[in-house]
């Protein structure tokens, strides 16, 4: 049983005002009935965010969360998304982001900038921007666990119910869930491919990565996770020949080999001199969204290519 | 100590610390695995890790000690202060700098502007433009205290330009990684071509510089007094500072930032085998290859990848202070 999405949210601290009493009645005083009035008309107009039932001016603060935002809201609730929104190497779904506008910087101010009545953050964000954001008095989710695809569905209920966006939720998770048991089904009792994941980074994944995830979907068996790392551990060199590596998968496209080469315990691997080098886009095999099984899919095809003839 | 042991001392030490950087590392293998690697052994696995990893890197560490020993102790015979190295003048970060630069521009390029000769050779302009700067800054009196402020100074300027190099890439994890390589030094993953790039200049500048020791020993009595016994000062002082700067930017451009061996090994030796510049130049080439392998080796058998420069200013800092301490 997957463990549930953990969700911290901040409720809105409205009480205090930053107009005192007797400062509205100075101005009553000396503008009379007609300035009270509009006052008035000025004060039900701030409030409207607060009456309407789901929010209306949703800013994302992360890629990830702009992912899940994406997938789930009407285009009327998206007030920003993340400051790396629009850049495809950083997200998978740059080109639909770009309808949105993106915030300045990941800071609290860039995102309040946009007046949001929902902000949602990641366990990542900067604790003083998420101190800062609880300060302000802005209702925010804070995502933080997004390790497998159960967390991803947790985090995607969890959102349309804010949203009021619930059986789009339903839909999404039910359609992914589709797409895993097809790939399931597919690579039914295939024998798993020796891989390790690769690049200029000198950080290889062990076990409880998204990596793992990855390989735990897409027929691939993780040497780093079987010789007993655990998370984002520094690469060995000298180890990687004995480990008996089939395929190095890398993040980014057909240049990395090239960078690859530049590293002597890559090169010297014979995988590496066979040119089975497996590399899915960055964006896509870091996702900590539903977008993450386009990586399944991408690293089982180029594993397992009998199975999708 | 006498100096007659120094050479034998020295080379033994270097001999051991060499052997043991083939001997040891990730995976364990047997001496006579070693041997057969180095000879014609049969063990794959063997020959690729001595030949294709070991070995490369205790070239490489050899050589980068050798040269930051030796720059250090012409950067105190120049400036005729013992708190002289190419560290504190700003020499290896204008390197660092250099190399930095071409790493974070790699991206905008393609990865192409980021292989492995442009960083050399931006790492030596940039060691360069860093050396001429300090001088400028530092030209009118050239006390002691000018010149190491001008130091602190010029490598709180080009700092502030890594980090601003640091920050632009912020989002590129192995543009970020890679300089952080540089700021912090190490010689893992260091490769053939790393000695290509770096052996055999450093070792010509060694050789020019080995002459140059019986006129640094008169230079350490005073300017003027060197000139009355016939040195032609400006010209060495020329060499001295062209050669160290080589010297430190082969080192800083093929092992990123290592510090305090340029400070740590000539004050060392000088204490064992005193000043004589033209035994303290081989000796402290020797000694700072020695301790260099020996920080190596202290990375690869510490489990939680302990950068080399960090493992040289842990055992540099604190000798540091004790100089400066150290009542005269």
């Amino acid at each position: 049983m997957a463990q549930m999405t953990q969700m911290k949210t901040n409720r809105a601290e409205r009480g205090a005002s930053a107009l005192s009493p007797p400062s509205i009645c100075a101005i009553c005083d000396i503008y009379g009935f007609k300035f009270q009035s509009l006052f008035f008309l000025f004060l039900i107009l701030l409030s409207q965010p607060l009456l309407s039932a789901h929010p209306q001016r949703v800013v994302s603060q992360t890629v990830g969360t702009d992912e899940l935002l994406l997938a789930l809201a009407d285009p009327g609730q998206i007030a920003a998304l993340s400051h790396i929104s629009h850049d495809a190497q950083f997200s998978p779904v740059a080109a639909e982001a770009r309808r949105f506008p993106a915030i300045k910087d990941s800071d609290a101010e860039s995102v309040l900038r946009y007046r949001p009545d929902l902000v949602l953050a990641a366990s990542f964000t900067r604790p003083e921007t998420l101190a800062l954001l609880k300060r302000a008095g802005v209702r925010l989710v804070v995502l933080d666990r997004f390790d497998t695809l159960e967390d991803i569905y947790a985090s995607l209920r969890v959102l349309g119910r804010e949203l009021g966006q619930e059986a789009r939720a339903e839909a999404l998770i039910t359609q992914c869930r589709g797409r895993v048991d097809a790939l399931a089904a597919r690579l039914k009792d295939v024998k798993p491919v020796r891989v390790l994941s690769a690049g200029v980074y000198p950080f290889t994944s062990g076990a409880g990565t998204t990596f793992q995830d990855l390989c735990d979907h897409a027929g691939a068996l993780n040497v780093a996770t079987e010789a007993g790392l655990k998370g984002h551990a520094p690469t060995p060199s000298e180890k990687l020949l004995v480990w008996n590596i089939e395929v190095l998968v890398a993040s980014g496209d057909e240049r990395i080999r090239g960078r690859l080469a530049e590293i002597p315990h890559y090169r010297a691997l014979p995988a590496f001199k066979a040119g089975r080098v497996v590399t899915i886009p960055g964006p896509m095999m870091s996702s900590i969204s539903h977008h993450r099984i386009e990586a399944y899919e991408t690293l089982a095809r180029a594993l397992h290519p009998e199975r999708f003839r | 100590m006498k100096p007659r042991v120094a050479v034998p001392l020295l080379l033994a030490l270097l001999a051991l610390t060499f052997l043991a950087s083939l001997a040891f590392g990730e995976l364990r293998l047997s001496f006579g695995q070693v041997l057969g690697a180095l000879t014609n052994g049969t063990d794959e696995v063997a020959r690729t890790v001595v030949r294709d990893f070991r070995l490369p890197r205790a070239l490489v560490g050899l050589a980068v000690g050798a040269a930051l020993g030796a720059s250090g102790v012409v950067m105190q015979a120049f400036f005729r202060n013992p708190l002289a190295s190419p560290g504190l003048l700003g020499v290896s970060s204008g390197g660092a700098l250099g190399a930095v630069a071409v790493l974070a521009t790699g991206p905008l390029f393609g990865f192409a502007a980021a292989t492995l000769w442009a960083l050399p050779l931006a790492s030596v302009a940039g060691a360069f433009a860093a050396t001429g700067m300090v001088l400028m800054l530092a030209q009118r009196g050239a006390g002691a205290e000018r010149l190491l402020l001008s130091g602190v100074a010029l490598n709180a300027l080009l700092g502030a330009g890594t980090s601003f190099l640091l920050t632009t890439t912020a989002g590129h994890f192995e543009v970020n990684a890679q300089i952080l390589f540089w700021l912090m030094g190490g010689l893992e993953s260091r490769s053939w071509e790393h000695v290509w790039m770096g052996v055999p200049a450093i070792l010509a500048a060694c050789l020019l510089l080995l002459p140059l020791g019986r006129a640094m020993d008169l230079l350490s009595l005073g300017e003027q007094s060197a000139q009355s016994l016939g040195v032609d000062v400006r010209r060495l002082r020329r060499q001295l500072i062209a050669l160290s700067t080589v010297l430190t930017a082969l080192a800083t451009a093929v092992a990123g930032i290592v510090g305090f061996v340029g400070l740590v090994v000539p004050h060392i030796l000088r204490l064992a085998f005193g000043p004589d510049h033209r035994r303290l130049l081989p000796y402290s080439m020797l000694g700072g290859a020695i301790f260099l392998l020996a920080c190596d080796l202290v990375t690869r058998t510490f489990p939680l990848g302990l950068r080399l420069g960090v493992v040289t200013a842990l055992i540099g800092g604190p000798f540091f202070l004790w100089l400066l301490r150290r009542p005269r």
